[in-house]
């Protein structure tokens, strides 16, 4: 199947939103997301970018675009990213999957990707809402 | 116990390559430690910084028998979360031994939820060792969740010739 890879562009964010929404369905966690198109503009394309974004296009979508090797295309992109320059370069690629997301554990498996949960028992940790407002609140003043 | 929270600076970065040592031993993965005081220097300090980091300070009278009187650090970035947007990774959180249980720990911490704040991010993210007890009950106590213990989130990392595969394919 015929598709490119590219970065994302401002006009682009209200693509990101709905697939982000698609993804959090997916992962059966629609509530959880509070941001719109709006945020992603404000914050992706900036003068000190917060994130940077790879978009996969096809021309049209005539076969269902899962299992045609976009996702690797995708992935394999945010690797190359790693290379800042001919000195520095990016010696992790860090992401986090559901437990019960065997699809996806299998395929990040394959790309050789070490699950540290299991590994080395890490726990990913969070302070939001509430609890975030709180501790900040007892910061040493300056 | 006197102690103050600032910001750190370019000379700072040889106590901090230190104290990341200590840490990795604490974590018993001292061999994995390949970033150096110049690597600190060069990607925590330079126009577009990697990394932010702060320290915890004690006056001379209670430096330690080495003579250090940087006693505590954690390091951070910002990052971003598609569903909550702006978003601050604590990579490291350390004290050094002899100075825990006096809210080092937590002033740390809650410092780097205040700058959290003001830069309009709304979550503070990191990882603990699951059989890191003492963090673990002091994170909880806080009021922090287990993301993986409850939503079932699993942390992966691609790395050395796996990452170097990936990039070419």
């Amino acid at each position: 199947m015929n598709f490119k890879i590219r970065r994302a562009a401002k006009e682009d964010c209200k693509d990101i939103s709905r697939m982000i929404m698609d993804l959090a369905i997916y992962e059966k966690m629609p509530d959880q997301v509070k941001i719109s198109h709006e945020e992603l503009e404000r914050d992706g394309f900036c003068q000190n970018p917060l994130f940077e974004c790879l978009v996969a296009e096809v021309p049209d979508i005539m076969v269902s675009p899962v299992g045609n090797g976009i996702g690797t295309a995708l992935l394999s992109k945010v690797a190359e990213v790693r290379l800042l320059g001919k000195k520095k370069q990016c010696v992790r690629l860090q992401l986090s999957v559901l437990n019960w997301n065997t699809p996806s554990r299998d395929f990040y498996a394959a790309k050789g990707a070490q699950d540290l949960t299991v590994t080395e028992g890490w726990h990913a940790i969070r302070f939001d809402g509430q609890n975030l407002d709180n501790l900040a609140n007892e910061a040493p003043k300056d | 116990m006197d102690f103050s929270i600032r910001a750190a600076n370019l000379d700072d970065c040889k106590d901090i390559a230190r104290m990341i040592m200590e840490l990795a031993e604490y974590e018993k993965v001292s061999d994995h430690v390949k970033v150096t005081q110049k690597d600190l220097e060069q990607d925590g300090f330079s126009k577009n910084p990697f990394f932010h980091g702060i320290i915890a300070e004690v006056p001379e009278q209670h430096k330690t028998k080495e003579g250090y009187t940087e006693i505590g650090y954690a390091l951070y970035f910002y990052a971003y979360s598609s569903w909550s947007g702006r978003a601050i990774y604590m990579e490291d959180l350390y004290v050094m031994p002899e100075f825990r249980g006096k809210g080092v720990g937590k002033a740390l911490m809650s410092k780097v939820a205040q700058l959290a704040l003001a830069a309009g991010c709304h979550q503070l993210n990191f990882t603990v060792l699951n059989w890191n007890k003492p963090s673990m009950d002091f994170y909880l106590s806080q009021g922090c969740f287990d993301v993986t213990g409850t939503m079932g989130y699993h942390c992966m990392r691609c790395e050395g010739e796996a990452l170097e595969h990936l990039a070419q394919l």
